[in-house]
């Protein structure tokens, strides 16, 4: 089992500007965001350097770092320049650094920082769906300075280099042209999409019920204009299914049967599993043996055997995924997503039959055989 | 019926059927065009390898 880490992210801030409904850090359930200093300390992120420069170097695999929060740019202007401009120093030339960000603190200050670091930008926008979802503490929505954030992004002379793409998650009610349309009048050069969060407890907002498939659906209606574009920007997880079926590799977790190593370190310096295993029960991110940064040992931290369980989780291991012709495209989906109160996260994903769908649209559109049957409507529909 | 078609009715079926075959297999899609390219060649470029990082998640 290969033990290398793909993504580290840093939580630079545990607070955020806005208060997004569907946040699984805010309003999924877990409170540990409360016991979270504000910010990173100094003496945290000085741990932080010094551990992942020995951490790029330890490994085969690039890796690479992503500013995460809350909201990462509260960390303010001077410890975000001494923290890049330390991983630049330390990290391992090929590494990554990337931060996600709602854009609404994107001044031109933070723009020129990241540029001087080649440090790659994404913005999280939902389009049309965007101020339903994503308002501030004052209940406004935030989409037109997002919207000016993106324009000042792409006005900068290094924006081409560094501006990474959009952000979004699907709106099931929404009408996914118009989501396509917009993200593309932005100019991005690339699109991103997040299912809802959910589970068999909780189901993911719009879903009737576990075999339905409402998010299919809408993916596939977004699928129809990605295709049919002929000036494309890119949309990520599309392109992931795609290279998939035809027999290539994802990039990134939750499709495909691949180990992406990703561990948390939050602002104050504990180390956490992916932080979306949240959603699943209050404190299913955390290890069982705590570990803080500052104890300064992360590679022999994470070569410890009792991280075998959550190195393992990435791996489908329901019956029915097992059986699944589609295992090694679905890949079960992120191991959040599994989760019930009877068999953990020994479960199909909770989207399995949206997965389905989308997955045999997507191989009728590359002329390969379907392994499982398109539901009729779609295959009417799509034929 | 078929002996009544004029060449232009045929020549339109054949285009016809031509698209709906080069749709099926993806060939009308540039999206689809620009992967298998990508795939054929191994070639992923530094901009796929750098928007894959960049996406890795937010909050959602």
């Amino acid at each position: 089992m290969s033990r290398d880490i793909d993504t580290v992210l840093l939580k630079t801030a545990s607070r955020c500007n806005l208060n997004c409904s569907y946040c699984y850090v805010y309003n999924m359930g877990d409170e540990g965001w409360r016991s979270q200093p504000k910010r990173m300390s100094q003496t945290v992120t000085e741990a932080v350097l010094e551990q992942l420069g020995l951490l790029s170097y330890s490994q085969d695999r690039p890796l690479s770092v992503v500013m995460h929060g809350g909201e990462p740019l509260l960390f303010g202007i001077d410890p975000m320049s001494r923290l890049v401009s330390g991983l630049r120093g330390q990290l391992r030339p090929d590494a990554g650094i990337h931060i996600q960000t709602n854009g609404v603190l994107l001044t031109g200050d933070f723009i020129d920082l990241f540029a001087e670091h080649d440090v790659g930008i994404s913005i999280s926008f939902d389009g049309p769906s965007h101020n339903v979802n994503r308002l501030d503490r004052r209940g406004r929505g935030s989409h037109d300075r997002v919207l000016a954030a993106i324009e000042r992004l792409r006005e900068h002379p290094a924006g081409e280099r560094i501006f990474g793409g959009l952000l979004a998650v699907v709106d099931p009610f929404s009408e996914p042209a118009a989501m396509y349309r917009a993200m593309k009048a932005t100019g991005a050069p690339s699109f991103d999409f997040l299912y809802r969060d959910g589970n068999y407890v909780t189901l993911p907002f719009g879903k009737a019920s576990a075999a339905s498939s409402e998010y299919g659906a809408w993916m596939v209606a977004l699928a129809e204009e990605y295709l049919a574009d002929p000036e494309p920007p890119r949309i990520r997880i599309l392109d992931d299914l795609m290279r998939l079926i035809l027999g290539g590799q994802s990039q990134k977790e939750g499709v495909g049967v691949v180990e992406y190593g990703i561990v948390v370190i939050d602002t104050d310096g504990t180390v956490t599993k992916n932080d979306t295993l949240k959603v699943a029960y209050a404190g299913g991110d955390r290890f069982e043996r705590p570990y803080n940064i500052t104890e300064r040992a992360l590679p022999a931290f994470l070569a410890q055997e009792d991280l075998d369980g959550y190195y393992a989780l990435s791996e489908p291991t329901a019956a029915e995924c097992t059986a699944c012709p589609e295992r090694n495209v679905c890949g079960a989906g992120m191991p959040a997503h599994r989760w019930s109160e009877e068999s953990g996260y020994d479960n199909p994903t909770v989207f399995c039959s949206d997965q389905k769908m989308l997955i045999s649209y997507l191989r009728r559109r590359l002329g390969q055989p379907a392994q499982v049957p398109l539901p009729s409507a779609l295959d009417a529909a799509h034929a | 019926m078929e002996a009544m078609k004029t060449e232009a009715t045929l020549e339109i079926e054949r285009d016809d059927a031509e698209r709906n075959e080069l749709r099926v297999a993806g060939f009308d899609s540039v999206a689809i065009q620009r992967l298998v390219g990508e795939i054929s060649t191994s070639e992923p470029t530094e901009f796929a390898r750098g928007y894959n990082r960049t996406h890795n998640r937010h909050n959602r």
